[in-house]
């Protein structure tokens, strides 16, 4: 098979910019998670009520 | 600015603590993952030896050993320590090793995080074990946590408590840094789908991961609140309803199931294809099909719970799409088999542990199949044939899966080869004695047995026992494996870079054992293509 690359190599991206962007995908999936924790208490709250 | 901290680093490959240190301050992802891997073994024995337990009270009718208690203690503990204390973290420890390596990364995306995930582990299983020790015993509610059973558990509830919420961080905390180190740390031109099937497998694990153990803490935390602080989130009487906990744990509890087989699957397509020296048929199929999976695990919880009573059209939504999972697992069966047929197939221990989980989970697929028809599951419920489905999906499937990964890569972990005929005879052993566990089960199941029970009427002593030897003699079997690994370690045989010869991925272009910090600078667009030919 042929192999397939998509992207060339490119100059490695500035340090900062890196890590900057790994906290912000990080924070992001804390935040994913914090909503369904959150979420479900709520909505448990919400179908409860007769 | 990076060039430099990389070039810096490409002379110092070895450089790592000692002593204490390198463990407990670990961020090295091999060291991470190596211990991960021990705790895994460990807890392996430890809920395994809870199983032997069960297994001796069951040899026969009538109450020989255990308290019925203790016992109803064995089978809460033991779910909840092989799911969450042995399978779980085996599959991290296994990503930690793997994933860097396969994508061409220096390491996971957050060292520390990764850390602190793992030095939770034994806080969370330190106290849940302890709980053996107060005042009531253990947990005995089983590991599904039913209130209002499960609330009136004594003073181990909160120690139960606080241990899922622990292992629920853990694993979140694991899983957003897989998730961010595949997405930002893969080598420049390494494109998504010329990853290899382990590193998409653990992908989609880690979603499903972030999405369904904060809802398993919501509902724990209700459990807490509902036990200590007065509210009714689950009590009839108070206006709460426990059937709504039921569907809230299914929400979490069958995704769950594919978070502990999915790597399973990553590591069967990687084994298949290196000993059949064939790429492996059908790959985007394969990934499609995985994530096909994951996206239907999240509409068919209702199908533990048929019996509690819901309209018809749920029961009709629920058995259907509970069924329209046997399709993009049958393309996974298929592809398997393809990529075998005329290949040049041998049989070393990865690939007799593979062809095992290729058999045996398709049964565990098929008896779910049949717990999946509603008139039929209202026979099965709580029954034996239900134990009997899910340890098949769970021991020749995940367990057999680890297995199959730790014998494939053991060599390049430590640069030795293990000694490949005492590993076979682990795999004819373990393939033996956990048919003649589980397969009776399904009988006991079909002719009533209930679960969770210290005894039984007399007319299921015959397949109890022959359970019983079965899991004995699986039992001992696993006592060779770490026997092997220690022996691989001491006293192996030295390998090349490339263990197996049919292998391919970008772990294998790295010396074995790999150095201590590896990938330093990226792999080469050659190597990646040399790497990513599936």
């Amino acid at each position: 098979m042929q192999p397939h690359i998509t992207s060339p190599h490119t100059a490695p991206p500035d340090e900062a910019w890196r890590r900057r962007r790994l906290r912000r995908s990080a924070l992001l999936f804390a935040l994913i998670a914090a909503v369904f924790y959150f979420g479900f208490i709520v909505m448990t709250l919400v179908r409860g009520r007769p | 600015m990076a060039e430099p901290l990389a070039h810096a680093a490409s002379h110092d490959h070895e450089h790592k603590p000692h002593g204490w240190r390198r463990w407990v301050y670990a961020t090295n992802h091999k060291d991470i993952g190596t211990m991960y891997l021990i705790f895994a073994c460990t807890m392996f024995f430890i809920g395994g030896g809870m199983a032997m337990l069960i297994r001796l009270e069951l040899f026969k009718p009538g109450l020989q050993f255990l308290d019925p208690q203790f016992f109803n203690s064995m089978t809460t503990m033991h779910a909840l320590i092989m799911i969450f204390g042995a399978v779980m973290p085996a599959w991290t420890g296994l990503a930690n090793w793997m994933i860097p390596m396969q994508i061409g990364a220096p390491d996971m995306a957050l060292p520390r995080l990764n850390n602190f995930s793992f030095w939770i582990l034994p806080f969370a299983f330190t106290l849940l074990l302890s709980s053996l020790f107060v005042p009531g015993g253990a947990p005995a509610g089983g590991w599904t946590m039913y209130p209002p059973l499960v609330l009136q558990t004594g003073a181990s509830f909160p120690m139960l408590i606080f241990s899922i919420h622990l292992m629920g961080a853990s694993s979140i905390l694991g899983a957003i840094n897989v998730i961010v180190t595949i997405v930002n740390m893969r080598a420049p031109g390494l494109a998504l789908l010329r990853m290899p099937l382990f590193v998409w497998t653990w992908l989609i694990t880690a979603y499903l991961l972030i999405a369904v153990m904060p809802v398993l803490a919501g509902a724990v935390t209700m459990l807490l609140t509902d036990h200590f602080f007065g509210t009714t989130f689950f009590t009839a009487a108070g206006g709460g309803d426990p059937v709504m906990f039921q569907h809230i744990f299914w929400f979490f509890g069958h995704p769950e199931v594919y978070i502990l087989i999915l790597p399973a699957f990553g590591i069967v397509s990687e084994v298949i294809p290196t000993f059949s020296r064939k790429p492996l048929f059908g790959y985007e199929a394969m990934v499609y099909a995985v994530a096909s999976i994951a996206f239907l695990s999240f509409i068919v919880w209702a199908h533990h719970m048929f019996t509690v009573g819901m309209p018809l059209a749920a029961q009709l939504f629920f058995m259907l799409s509970t069924m329209l999972i046997a399709v993009p697992t049958g393309v996974k069966v298929f592809n398997w088999t393809a990529t075998m047929w005329k290949g040049s197939l041998s049989f070393e221990p990865p690939m007799l542990f593979a062809l095992a989980f290729l058999f045996l989970f398709t049964i565990g697929g098929f008896s779910g199949l049949m717990l999946a028809i509603v008139p039929a599951d209202y026979q099965y419920q709580d029954t034996y044939f239900v134990v009997a489905h899910f340890h098949y999906v769970l021991v020749p499937g995940a367990v057999f899966g680890i297995m199959a990964g730790v014998y494939y890569w053991l060599p390049k972990w430590t640069g030795r080869m293990y000694d490949l005929k005492l590993a076979t005879w682990h795999f004819w052993l373990s393939a033996i004695f956990v048919n003649v566990l589980f397969f009776p089960q399904h009988f006991l199941g079909l002719a009533g047995m209930p679960r969770r029970i210290p005894d039984y009427a007399v007319q299921f002593t015959d397949w109890n026992m022959v359970s019983s030897i079965g899991a004995f003699g699986f039992g001992l079997a696993q006592l060779l494996f770490p026997y092997i690994i220690w022996k691989c370690v001491r006293s192996g045989e030295r390998v090349g870079k490339k263990a197996w010869e049919g292998a391919h991925g970008l772990e294998w272009e790295l010396p074995s054992p790999p150095p201590y910090h590896s990938w330093t600078t990226p792999p080469s667009d050659a190597v990646i293509a040399r790497g990513a030919e599936h």
